[in-house]
Parts: structure tokens; C-alpha cells; sequence
């Protein structure tokens, strides 16, 4: 296949850190995110576990240089640039070259944060609504924050696809550098936690009141979280020309439609068995190559099962370590995907297999028991990482040592 | 982009217009409105079944039929991936939510609404629509959600991932979101494109589905032959050296353009842009539409509805001609879309004759 697709740089900001430094303190110190917090103007959130990012909005405000006083910056806006600039600093990205990148970044609930606020106050006889607030509702509008930010003019765009958002940024990135239309992309995902999400989860009988218990026969349901992940991603043209050192390749992808019902997944996990087989296909790697599976994983009922069965049909009795992050991070949606491929490219570059928090027993049908300790010097060269979503949007990533 | 051999062998359209039955052509015009541009509704029970027709929101509703239609029109089955653009995505169910969690006080919530909310509800409905289990996409960038679609579905045929891929724009406009697009002085400022007869352009919705296909077939209705997406000028390029820079990487001349089609909208700050490109071609035709379909995120994709249909019938709605020049053929179509200066989209369109 043309062109490979180099992983330059990465920037993470979740509830185990703000930066990628942070998030490596908290694998270590096995410091999981999920708790009670206030933050949110919601009987709901504060009686339920979740993982959200400590500070407010004026204190991630003050974190960015570069943003303009008078402009209103959703939350998710705000969490996508402080991470897309780590990534960029990470690269040694120059504001000439971001001027001729392209911008791939994706969210499921946009400038809900603020929307929702808006919305409450436009439909009350008595408050006037915020009309700079409702400027930030739609996905796009994130994406032209940190294109404004970063400098980025040749192309910008905004995936939406629930929960697999950031995975299918990564893949639409990987296809623009694949064609040479652009050397150099700034890819991922990012969502804030806000009202209309926590209550909707609900709505669904989702949410766990305990921390979440991924791929145990107990699991009683998952855990909501915010975060950013971002990454440069560079053809190896453009690696050559600035000299610098790729921190992992991004080997295959693969995406498919589970086409069985607009949240839950189907019984024999065929979208996920689709989206991982083509992941791995597409990389010229075989299932037998895979060290280590970052899963979906979220702790619901359905989800763990459907991937379960869909593993076991991929590798039969020999399902690679595997362990989902969730339990660190909650699901933080469309968000889900950057975040854990940043964590495996700290995976291939440390070393480490992480643990599978909260897990006591495995699921009769399916008896897959995943990493409970985090693993260090592990030789990790290819990491298969999973998101699936409402709409039966699922991806697979496939990212390779280089 | 260079774009080779990309056929439309499938174009539906639902709008304000006339365009599912294509009596629009015929010069069944919908002229003065009040408010905003609704869709004229197919009958949805046609179409779908009965609980489809009564659980979906309009939106998913025009889309599924708009699907349908493209499909049939293009001869094929499946389609091997699914791609949708929506700007403001599914807006009845978000604010049916938003309403019953701010009315009941976060209880008692029924999830049915949260769940058709998600923007990719009309990709993912569509693939269950079709049991489909390629990929499936769904981009929200603004006025560049459905330019990103149709990017992304040529970059799969061109990567020969797949022969046949469905491109959809869909977007629909509530009263609430009337009002406040109104009060944020985008869309519907009551302003006349150029023609003084023309009508002032308001916001519009609608969907368009297109089926792209690798091979010309006897339902081909037009070729893509080049498609550029540039976000900002930046500060060394204008609009004029984008296009004669896009027209050379296609091997075209200013003169060879029989049909320029703008996306103009009255405003001042939009239409200097289409100003300066039309005077770059004094022969061509210059075409409108957001008069009568109206403005929003996606409704650049009318035009592409349009000009695959106006290559295929070789003629143009009097009611979209800014110019007087009816051309003696219509061969090759420039379509140019922006706003304020951003997301400046270019494609240029063919017909497939050998």
C-alpha cells in the first residue's frame, strides 16, 4: 500500500491528566478518574460516577495561549485545543507548516455544553438567552476554534459518529495522506460531559452507580468521561524532510456498519468482527501479530459480550492481551478512540500492557480474562485499538511500532 | 484534485422545491414563501413502513426515502459505504430531549429521542435500511459537511476500496432554530441575491443523496471530474488564483466553463467572492439556487443535485439563471460554494458522453 501513515505527534487531556505526562503518572500509579463531581448543574451527575476533567472552563481557558477574551469557546472546543497543541508541540509542528495542514477532528456532542444553557434560557419566558452560546453548538465549531488556534487554513473537517468519532478521524486523516493530498494532518477527537449526555445515557439504563467492570460477569454498566486526544499524523515524505523520528505508525483501519440496531450491538458482534478483520487485513499483518488489544470495553452488558464473541471469532482460543482503559478514563465518546491510541502508542513506546481495573470474574460464554496488572517491558510492536458506537459505527485501529 | 472517471449514476433530491418528482425542470417553480423553506414531504407512508413513518423525525424520514430513490435510480444494490453530512444533524429529537430533561427535571425521560439525536442516526438508519454493513460516516463541519462526504466517498473509489459509494446531505430547520439563526444574522437576513426579481434568501433544508460509482452505466447522469476544498485563502492567495489553479490541475480554461453554478445568498461579505468568480467567466452561464432552496450548511449539495441533472437534461431552470446567456451546450459545470470567505468548495462537473 502507498504512502504510509506516521504518528508524529500526540496530546491527551482526560481525567487521569491534563497532558501526556500526567496520564503516563496515573497508568503507573493505576490512578483511575472515575468518581463524584459537582461541576455539572445536575442532580443527575452528581449522583453518579463519572470522569470528568477537575477544572472549570476559565482554568482550561488560561491554559491555552493564543485564545481571544471576548469569544465564548465550548468546553468540548476547549479540551480539543489544549490537547491538539500538545500534539503539535510534540511534532515540532511550525505555524507554516500547520497553515498547509489539514485538521480532522470529531465530537459526538459538539458545543452541547453550552447549547443546553442556551436552550434552557430560550425556551424561559423570563432569562435572556446567550446567543454567543448557541454560535458553539454544532461539531464544526470546535473544529474552526483550533483551526483559528493552530493556524490551520488548507482543509479542516468534523467527524460525528458517536462514540466512534476520533477512530474514524484517524481513518479519514490516514486517507487524505494515502492520496497526497495533504503531508500533514491533525487528527482526533474530543467531547466535554455535559447534561443532555449524562441524562440521555440514563435514559438508555447504561450508567453504572459503581465504578465500571469491563469484560466481568458482574458488570453492571459504564461510566461517562470527557477527554481530548489529538495526534500528527505525516506521510513518510514529510517525515524525511523535517528529519524528525515517527513515534508509531498508524498500520490499518478498518470501519463497518453493524447495521442491526441504533444502540445496541448485534449478538455475534459482526460490525466489530468486520471492523477489526478489515483493521488488521489492511495492514498486510496477520491476528497472530497482534500484542496487545485496547478494547471498546465500555461494561455494559451488550457491548462486552457482542466484542467478546466478535474476538473469539478473529483469534479463536488465542485472544492477544487484551484490557479496556475505560476504567481509567470512563467512556469519554467521541473522544474514546484518540484517547486510547495515544495510549498505545505510550504503550509501544513504554513498554506497557495496561490493566483492566475493577475486573473479578469472566463471562461464561465467551471466558476471556483480560490484563489485570500493568505489564512493563513487554515487547508491544502492533496494538489493535477498538471504539464502536450508537448507529453501529464501529472502527479498529490498527498502530504499529515503527 | 484531479478526479478520474467518477460517475453520479444516482441523484435524489428532497427540498422546498419540486425536485423528488423533478418537476422543478418543468418549471413547477415555488416562488414567494413565508418563514423559511420547508421541504415539501414526500408521502413518507409510500415509502416506508408503518413504524418507520410514525417513530422517525422528518428528517430521518426524507433521508431513508432520498436513499431509497438514489439507489433505484443508480441500479444497484448496496452500496459499499455510506457517507452522510449534516451540519446541525438530527434538531427535532435534540430539542425534544432537551425539552422533556428541562421540563421534567432529569426524570422519567424516555430514551427514544436521545437515541434518534446522534448525528449519524440517518447514516446508521439508512445502513440498517439496506442491511449494510460497509462503512459508514458521518460528517458535521459546517459548510463543509457534505464537501467532506463527497471527498471522502471519491478517495474511497479512487483507492479502489470501493465501485459504488452513497453520498448524502441532510439537514432540516425547526421554528426554534429559525428564530435563532434569524437573531444571529446568518441565513435569513431578507437579503436579494444580484437579480432584483429574484426573492430574498432565507434558510432552507432538505436532503440529497448521490450515488458515485467508479463505472459510467446507462443511468450515468454526469462525471466528476475535479473537486478542491480549501478552508481559508490565507493571506498569498485570492479566490481567482484557487480557481485558475484548480482549472489547470483539470486541464481547463476559463472558456471551456459552459455553466458557473454560485452559491450567492445577497450577503455582502458571501457575495463579493462570487462576484470576483464571475467575472473570471464573462461567456459562461452563471447559475443560482439559494433563492429557492435556501441557505444552510449543507445546501451547496442542491447544486450538485442540480448540475448532474442539468448536464443530463441539457437544460437550465429559467427561474436559476442569474445571466442572460442560455448556453448552446452544457458540457462542463464549475460549482463554487463559500461563506463569508471560508469553506470554499470547488467542483467541476461533466457530462459522461465518451
Amino acid at each position: 500500500m502507498a504512502n504510509k501513515v506516521l504518528i508524529t505527534g500526540i496530546g491527551a487531556v482526560s481525567a487521569i491528566g491534563l497532558n501526556i505526562q500526567e496520564l503516563k503518572d496515573s497508568i503507573l500509579l493505576s490512578r483511575s478518574g472515575i468518581g463524584y463531581y459537582d461541576r455539572l448543574d445536575s442532580t443527575l451527575s452528581r449522583k453518579l460516577p463519572s470522569a470528568q476533567i477537575s477544572l472549570s472552563d476559565e482554568q482550561i481557558k488560561s491554559k491555552i495561549k493564543g485564545l481571544k477574551k471576548k469569544i465564548t469557546y465550548s468546553r468540548t472546543s476547549l479540551l480539543a485545543m489544549l490537547a491538539a497543541t500538545e500534539a503539535i508541540s510534540v511534532a515540532g509542528l511550525t505555524r507554516q507548516e500547520c497553515s498547509g495542514a489539514a485538521l480532522v477532528s470529531s465530537s459526538s456532542s459538539g458545543g452541547m455544553d453550552k447549547g443546553e444553557v442556551f436552550y434552557k434560557d430560550f425556551i424561559s419566558n423570563t432569562k435572556k438567552p446567550n446567543l454567543k452560546f448557541a454560535l458553539t453548538h454544532d461539531c464544526g465549531d470546535a473544529t474552526e476554534k483550533i483551526a483559528e488556534l493552530l493556524g490551520i487554513d488548507a482543509y479542516i473537517t468534523t467527524i460525528s459518529t458517536a462514540c466512534s468519532s476520533a477512530a474514524n478521524a484517524l481513518i479519514h486523516a490516514s486517507r487524505l495522506i494515502k492520496s497526497g493530498m495533504v503531508d500533514i494532518v491533525i487528527a482526533g477527537g474530543s467531547d466535554a460531559l455535559c447534561r443532555f449526555t449524562v441524562n440521555g445515557f440514563n435514559s438508555l439504563m447504561i450508567l453504572s452507580d459503581q465504578p465500571c467492570k469491563p469484560f466481568d460477569r458482574d458488570r453492571t454498566g459504564l461510566n461517562l468521561g470527557e477527554a481530548a486526544g489529538y495526534f500528527v499524523l505525516e506521510s513518510e515524505a514529510s517525515v524525511l524532510r523535517r528529519g524528525i523520528k515517527p513515534l508509531a505508525e498508524l498500520s490499518g483501519y478498518g470501519n463497518a456498519c453493524d447495521a442491526y440496531h441504533q444502540t445496541a450491538s448485534s449478538p455475534n458482534g459482526e460490525g466489530a468482527y468486520l471492523a477489526m478483520n478489515q483493521a488488521i487485513k489492511s495492514s498486510g499483518y496477520k491476528p497472530e501479530d497482534i500484542d496487545y488489544i485496547n478494547a471498546h470495553g465500555t461494561g455494559t452488558l451488550n457491548n462486552d459480550l457482542s466484542e467478546s464473541i466478535a474476538l473469539k471469532r478473529i483469534f479463536n482460543e488465542e485472544v492477544p492481551p487484551l484490557s479496556s482503559t475505560k476504567s481509567f478514563t470512563g467512556h469519554t465518546l467521541a473522544a474514546a478512540g484518540g484517547i486510547e491510541a495515544v495510549l498505545a502508542v505510550l504503550s509501544i513506546q513504554n513498554g506497557w500492557v495496561y490493566p483492566n481495573l475493577n475486573f473479578s470474574n469472566k463471562i461464561e460464554e465467551t471466558g476471556l480474562v483480560p490484563v489485570t496488572q500493568l505489564l512493563s517491558n513487554k515487547k508491544v510492536n502492533h496494538i489493535l485499538s477498538n471504539s464502536f458506537g450508537f448507529g453501529g459505527n464501529n472502527s479498529s485501529l490498527l498502530i504499529s511500532a515503527c | 484534485m484531479l478526479v478520474k472517471n467518477i460517475y453520479i449514476n444516482g441523484a435524489a433530491c428532497i427540498s422546498a422545491q419540486h425536485t423528488f418528482d423533478e418537476t422543478f425542470f418543468d418549471g413547477n417553480v415555488i416562488g414567494k414563501h413565508t418563514g423559511y423553506r420547508k421541504v415539501l414531504d414526500p408521502d413518507y407512508k409510500q415509502y416506508l413502513n408503518a413504524t418507520a413513518s410514525r417513530r422517525f423525525s422528518r428528517l430521518i424520514k426524507m433521508s431513508l426515502v432520498a436513499a431509497q430513490k438514489s439507489i433505484s435510480m443508480a441500479t444497484i444494490i448496496t452500496p459499499e459505504a455510506i457517507i452522510t453530512g449534516t451540519g446541525l444533524g438530527c434538531l427535532e429529537d435534540t430539542e425534544k430531549f432537551l425539552l422533556s430533561m428541562i421540563e421534567s427535571n432529569e426524570t422519567l425521560l424516555s430514551p427514544t429521542a436521545f437515541i434518534q439525536s446522534t448525528h449519524n442516526t440517518i447514516s446508521g438508519q439508512i445502513a440498517m435500511m439496506l442491511s449494510c454493513n460497509y462503512p459508514n460516516y458521518t460528517y458535521s463541519s459546517r459548510y463543509f459537511s457534505f464537501e467532506s462526504s463527497l471527498l471522502d466517498g471519491v478517495l474511497m473509489l479512487e483507492d479502489n476500496s470501493a465501485e459504488n459509494v452513497m453520498v448524502n446531505a441532510a439537514d432540516e430547520i425547526t421554528p426554534s432554530i429559525h428564530t435563532i439563526t434569524k437573531q444571529l444574522g446568518i441565513w435569513d437576513r431578507g437579503e436579494c441575491i444580484l437579480n432584483e426579481n429574484s426573492f430574498a434568501v432565507t434558510a432552507g433544508e432538505g436532503v440529497v443523496s448521490l450515488i458515485l460509482s467508479k463505472a459510467q452505466n446507462s443511468t450515468s447522469l454526469a462525471r466528476i471530474a475535479g473537486l478542491k476544498l480549501c478552508f481559508n485563502l490565507g493571506h498569498e492567495q485570492s479566490i481567482e488564483k484557487l480557481i485558475y489553479k484548480f482549472l489547470e490541475e483539470c486541464d481547463m480554461k476559463t472558456s471551456d466553463i459552459d455553466v458557473v453554478i454560485l452559491g450567492m445568498n445577497g450577503e455582502t461579505e458571501s457575495d463579493q467572492y462570487y462576484n470576483n468568480v464571475s467575472a473570471l467567466f464573462s461567456n459562461s452561464s452563471l447559475v443560482v439556487y439559494k433563492h429557492l432552496f435556501g441557505e444552510m450548511f449543507t445546501s451547496s449539495a442542491f447544486s450538485y443535485w442540480l448540475s448532474s441533472h442539468v448536464i443530463h437534461k441539457g437544460k437550465i431552470p429559467l427561474s436559476c439563471l442569474l445571466n442572460n446567456k442560455t448556453p448552446a451546450k452544457i458540457k462542463k459545470i464549475l460549482i463554487y460554494n463559500q461563506f463569508r470567505g471560508k469553506y470554499h468548495s470547488l467542483c467541476l462537473m461533466t457530462d459522461v458522453e465518451v
